[in-house]
Parts: C-alpha cells; structure tokens; sequence
C-alpha cells in the first residue's frame, strides 16, 4: 500500500466523519434545545416563567442537566439482565438518531440518498419498540414491565395508523425517496389535498413518540416512570435524548410529507453561501414542535383502553376508507403520477 | 453509511464517560427493585400478564404486513392503473372481512371480556341502572 | 329614632332592567356540515393543483423519453462509426504482428460465411 493510497483513504474517512457530524452535531443541539423549548413553553401555557437561571433567559439548562446526569451514579438493579440493561437505552439512542441519515436538508443535503428513504424510516420506527420492550423486560421491576407493556402495544397498533398514511402519501408521489416528494409538493403542499389525513396522520405520530394525550408509559400516577423505572444517569439520558430526538425527527417528517420540506416559492431560491432552503425546512419542523408541546400543555392523558379503542375501532377504519378513497380519485381523474 | 458506525460509537463514549466520572457505591436498598413504601415482592416482579398485549400484537402483524403489500401498489399506481387498483380492492374486501371478525370476536375489547358470561350474576344488590320504584 | 324621612323604596326611574336570562356560551365553531363542506373544498382545490402538477411531470417525463429516443439513431451512428475504427486498427496490428506467418490473413472472419457478424469483441 503506497502513500499515496493510504492518504486518499484517510481522506474518505474524513470526509464520511464530517459528513456525519455535520448532522448529528446539530441534531443533538436541537434535541436538547427541545428539551429547554418544553420547559419554556409549557411555563407559557400556564403563566409561569419557566427555567431562567442558568444562561441567559435559561438557554443553557439542557446542558446543565446532561452534565449533571452523566455525573450521576449509575444504578444497576440486582435482579436485572445486565446486558439487555445497557442494550436497551443504547437501541432506543441509536434508532432515533439513524433516522436522520435519510432526511433532506435542502436540494441534495443529506447524507444517503436512498430510493426507499420511507421504508427506511419506517422500519426504524418499527424498531424502536425493541428499546422500550428490553428496557421493560430486563429491568425486573413490576412498574417497568407494565410500562413496556402498555408503550409497546400502544406504539405498534399506532404504527398501522402511521403507515397507512404514509402509504397515502405514497399514493399521490409514486416514490418513496424523500427528495422526489418534495419536489411532487411543488405544485400543492399535501396538507391541503390530504387535510383529513394529516390529522389522524399527526395523532398516530404522538402515538408513536408516546406524547400527552398517549403517553401511558409515564403515567406518573399509576407506573411510576414506566419502561424506565429502573434506568438512572447515562441511560437514562439515552432515553431521553432517544425520545426527544424522535420528536425533532417526526416533525421534520411532518414538515416534508405534509408542507413541502424545503419548498419556498421559486423567487427566494438562490446559490448564495447561505442556504435558505435547510431554514424553511428548521421553521415548519419548528412548527411542528410546537404542536407537540401545545398538545402536552392542553390535553388529558387517555385511559388505556380508550387508547387500544381509539386506534382500532376509530382510526384504523377511517385510514382504510381513505386508502380507498385517494386512489380512486386518482385514478378516476386520471392524475396518477408517473 | 458511516452512521451507522458512528453512532453506537457516540453511545459508547457517553457510556465510558459515565464509568470513568461518576461514583459508583451500591448497596442493598439502592440496588433492590423499585417499590413504593415496602419490599420488593421476590416473584412478583415478572407477573403474568393479559393475553389481549398478545392479541394486538398478532393482529398488528396481519395489518402492517397488509399495508406494507399495498406499498408496490401505490408506487406502480400510474402503469397497473384500473385493473391494480381492482386487485387492491379485493385485497381490502377479505381485509376488511377478518377486521369485522376480530372487532366481533372481542379480540381489542379490553373491558367487559366476557359480557355475556357474567350477566347471570349480579355482583350489585341493587342495579344502579334499572329504575326501581323509588324515584 | 329614625332620623332620615321615610320614603318608599321604588324601582329606579324608567324601570328594572330586564333579566338576563339570555347564556353566554363560548363560540363553539362553525357546524358539522360546514366543517364538512370546508374541508371537502380544500382538498377538491388541493386535488385540482396536485392533478396539474403530475400532469405537468408526466408531460416531463414523456418530453425526456422522446427527446432519448431521438437521440437514439446519432448514438447507433456514433457507436458503429467508433467501432468500424477500433476494428480496422486491431487488424492492422494483427498484420503488424502476424506478418512473418505465411499464409496468415489478418482480419478474416472465424465464421465459414460471409454473412456480416457485428463485432462481439470490444476493441481496445
């Protein structure tokens, strides 16, 4: 192996480190400016004025907390599975930041372009109940393993919900690479066409990020923290970050399934340094952001059965009508894309 | 695919940063499971829980799968067009069939499990809801 | 003792003010049908735009697969005419290198017809 060859390899790998750190680097800030965002938000809600001391207007509190967190001691409980103990928070982390990889921050921004970007995503979504299953099973407590129980299938029956409004939208693009369906919502963004959907679309995504009017696993007054009960310092942070980052990431799936990701009309594009087309898409992300904490702030927590009820006997019947109705118009009207 | 590297590297250092920061002292009372004012029941801890967590996971297996058949469907919706769509339909009939079953066979019911079983015996003295007399 | 004068307590002048029975509930929004009618609206006029986007990408697409195969006959040309070359400087090689062989005829066809063969050979 000469010189030569070894610096170019050395250079590719350079490249794919910054190429990811480009991402995840903001994307770990944005989880825990999420965090400080809740706080000050639902503090708006209800008239108070919310974390203020630490940084100016509290901005720096997220990091005051991991720190604290990752200097705490970390309890393993002694009936637990060690291993699952770990594996758990280390999954949950680890699937909801691998979802980043498919999102386009602007035209060709993104760190693999792939054709099946949706199924990608998807199926990560899917795996994310794996984490909270372990976390519940291995950690041996009576409230942990309830809680596991209840997220888990409360998350999957929310997840038919979820795809079959992906496949709706999948109907109207004829794609499932993420670039082609934004370029699709040129022409309308798909919230107006789909308006319906995108309703019972944004309740199964609260479903699946285990959001206020679902979030069974943290009913605080029956399961005390619920999957992870027993969970202290790093992995619980894992959790957290895991949770929070999933809530970045479906909102900015709403904003490119639902307002066009990065769409802005045509005048303001431009090939200047500054690109504006990654700050359209950060503002409707931010907007979805703000309906998950302003839905946390205003309404009261399910019972459980009303959950499993709601999404079976409700929802799911009204995702099929629609998956019925938008190809029939499509193809009736003859507008099917190509 | 870096990520795919990098992140569980993350994870791991964040790990590593824990192990070598923070104090580490176990004893009986912080390492024993969680419960609230008493001991841990021993055995307790992995009951045996509701067959309905099961029953929705099965059904949730038979309907993501049906979804997921659907997603060819949609992405060839413009070259199959009538006659895919048709197929799609009947696809849904024997769906939507097995849905009503399962909906009647009170598979997602979670309260009232077995209504028609336990209506002979009356667990009340009084009804609450039958009108009797006084009113 | 009573040190004011008596008087009469009375209505006020011009009467009581009428009794308001009327509730004031807070604005519920508009009705079931409206909302029904609105919404079906949007997605008519969202269906109408979207209808004339893909309308406008498959009259892309189909612009782009004729524009191809246009093309295609320069491309067969350009093709043959760069083949025909590599194929006459590989067999003037093989007469550079074959020519103290007797008997040897560069270029002839491994085929016992003269039925023309397009090469299957890529020439370097």
């Amino acid at each position: 192996m000469n010189i030569s060859n070894l610096l170019t390899n050395l250079n590719s790998l350079l490249f794919n480190i910054l190429d990811v750190l480009s991402i995840l680097l903001p994307v770990l800030l944005s989880v825990a400016f999420m965090t400080i965002i809740e706080r000050k938000q639902l503090a708006a809600h209800q008239r108070r004025i919310g974390p203020n001391t630490v940084g100016y207007y509290g901005v720096l509190q997220p990091f005051a907390d991991a720190l604290k967190l990752i200097l705490k001691e970390t309890i393993i409980p002694s009936q637990s599975n060690k291993i699952i103990f770990y594996l758990a928070p280390v999954s949950t982390l680890v699937f909801s930041l691998l979802g980043w990889a498919v999102i386009p921050f602007g035209q060709g921004i993104v760190i693999s372009d792939l054709t099946l970007g949706v199924l990608y995503t998807l199926a990560l979504s899917s795996l994310g109940v794996y984490g909270i299953l372990l976390a519940g099973w291995s950690a041996n407590s009576k409230y942990a393993f309830l809680g596991s129980l209840r997220s888990t299938a409360a998350m999957i029956s929310y997840e038919l919900i979820l795809s079959s409004a992906i496949l709706i939208i999948i109907l109207l693009t004829g794609s499932l690479n993420y670039i082609t369906i934004i370029e699709i919502q040129q022409a309308i963004w798909f919230i107006v066409p789909l308006l319906p959907v995108f309703i019972f679309y944004f309740i199964a995504v609260l479903a699946e990020t285990s959001r206020t009017p679902f979030d069974l696993q943290e009913a605080e007054s029956e399961l005390v923290a619920g999957f992870f009960t027993e969970h202290s310092s790093v992995p619980f942070v894992f959790f957290f970050l895991g949770e929070y980052s999933s809530i970045v990431l479906f909102s900015c799936i709403t904003a490119i399934f639902f307002l066009g990701g990065y769409n802005i009309p045509e005048i303001f594009i431009n090939e200047t340094i500054i690109n504006v087309q990654a700050i359209v898409l950060g503002f409707k992300t931010c907007i979805f952001t703000f309906f998950f904490v302003w839905f946390r702030a205003t309404l009261p927590r399910l019972r459980y059965d009303q959950l499993i009820e709601l999404c079976w006997l409700n929802l799911l019947p009204v995702a099929v009508a629609f998956i019925i109705l938008i190809p029939s118009i499509l193809i009736t009207f003859e507008i099917s894309p190509y | 695919m870096f990520i795919f590297i990098f992140v569980p590297i993350l994870a791991g250092i964040l790990l590593a940063l824990n192990v070598f920061l923070a104090p580490h002292k176990p004893d009986e009372a912080k390492v024993s499971a969680y419960e609230c004012g008493f001991l841990a029941l021993p055995g307790q801890t992995r009951n045996t829980f509701q067959i309905h967590f099961m029953i929705v996971a099965l059904l949730f297996l038979i309907f993501d799968l049906e979804i997921l058949l659907l997603f060819p469907l949609a992405v060839s919706l413009y070259q199959v067009s009538i006659f895919g769509f048709t197929i799609g339909i009947i696809f849904f009939i024997v769906l939507t069939i097995g849905f009503v079953l399962e909906i009647g066979s009170g598979a997602i019911a979670l309260t009232n499990f077995n209504t028609e079983k336990q209506s002979n015996i009356n667990l009340l003295p009084v009804d609450p809801y039958k009108n009797n007399g006084y009113s | 003792m009573l040190s004011a004068p008596y008087r009469q307590d009375m209505p006020p002048a011009g009467g009581f003010e009428a009794i308001k029975y009327k509730r004031n509930l807070p604005l519920r929004g508009p009705g079931a049908y409206v909302i029904l009618g609105s919404v079906t609206g949007i997605c008519a006029y969202g269906f109408y735009r979207l209808g004339k986007g893909n309308l406008e990408r498959r009259e892309l697409e189909r612009e782009k697969v004729w524009s191809r195969i246009h093309l295609v006959p320069v491309l067969m040309a350009e093709r043959d005419r760069d083949n025909y070359r590599r194929e006459q400087a590989s067999i003037a090689r093989e007469r550079e290198i074959m020519k103290d062989v007797a008997g040897w005829e560069a270029g002839k066809s491994v085929y016992n017809s003269s039925k023309y063969h397009e090469s299957e050979i890529v020439f370097a």
